[in-house]
């Protein structure tokens, strides 16, 4: 009887040993994983685009329409905000199946896009305004 | 009516319409134009922004307050004799202005828009005009690319 319990005794703290292993070895993943998964949603490169006086504006620029860079294969987080009172406008980039919805004056919209993995110069446009509000994104090599 | 039209390049027909029959309301006692600094042309478009600032006319008028809240007083109150909203509305009555595309608090809208194809030639451009009426003193929409 003895011997059996003292083996029943020997399997319970086995049993706690590897459960506590198991434990750590999860816990380690996690920590290890979880800012692998959070840099994959924040590294997208942030563009904002302000509309006023019938044009697009980069945030903080005052080109009109300017040239847009980005990086071949590059995650883009756009947010375009309509600050022309009066006219509700859009962001569409044909060539990448991109098009918001019409965002009214002082609302904004955000879109997230890959660049696509080859360079070349694509056009960005409002649709109802687009011999104005007209311009161009520039991929450029990943490196 | 004073009219001062310094800091405008003469560009735009309806500015010009618009400014002529501004020149008829007799409450408006100052009017500035400017050239707006978003103008810009291109192949296909020439955009003309321009801003024009109204200053009213002042009327006194008397009122009658209580003095700590006992004293029966008269106080003489100065005050325009027009807002942005009158000036609206007499708007919308004239011939060749109508109501503005776009109206609030503190700004009248005005966007004409026309195609013009040059004699002999198949190709035109667009001439699109936008006009911002204020009030003056106001702030002009014509903001920093502030977000």
């Amino acid at each position: 009887m003895r011997a059996t319990e003292r083996a029943g005794r020997r399997h319970g703290t086995r049993g706690a040993v590897a459960a506590v292993l198991v434990a750590a070895v999860g816990l380690l993943c996690v920590v290890l994983l979880l800012p692998l998964t959070a840099s994959t949603t924040d590294s997208a490169r942030e563009i904002t685009l302000v509309i006023r006086n019938m044009a697009f504006y980069l945030e903080g620029g005052t080109e009109p329409n300017p040239t847009i860079r980005v990086r071949a294969g590059e995650e883009v987080r756009f947010t375009v905000l309509n600050r022309d009172p009066g006219f509700a406008h859009n962001f569409v980039v044909d060539a990448w199946d991109l098009e918001t919805p019409f965002i009214e004056t002082e609302a904004s919209t955000t879109v997230v896009v890959r660049a696509p993995a080859r360079p070349g110069r694509r056009e960005y446009v409002c649709t109802p305004h687009g011999k104005m509000m007209r311009g161009v994104i520039e991929v450029v090599g990943g490196d | 009516m004073e009219l001062d039209t310094t800091n405008w390049s003469g560009e735009g027909a309806f500015t010009q319409a618009l400014l002529d029959v501004l020149g008829t309301v007799e409450q408006i006692a100052l009017l500035r134009v400017e050239d707006a600094t978003s103008s810009r042309s291109d192949v296909e478009f020439n955009f003309i922004s321009n801003e024009l600032f109204v200053q009213f006319g002042n009327r006194e008028r008397r009122v009658r307050a209580k003095m700590l809240g006992i004293i029966p007083v008269t106080r003489t109150v100065t005050e325009p004799v027009m807002t942005v909203t009158d000036l609206e509305r007499a708007m919308c009555e004239m011939d060749g202005v109508g109501p503005p595309d776009y109206a609030d608090d503190g700004m009248l809208q005005y966007l004409r828009t026309e195609r013009i194809v040059p004699p002999y030639q198949t190709r035109g451009y667009k001439l699109v005009e936008l006009v911002r009426i204020y009030e003056a003193g106001s702030e002009s929409r014509e903001a920093p690319n502030d977000v």
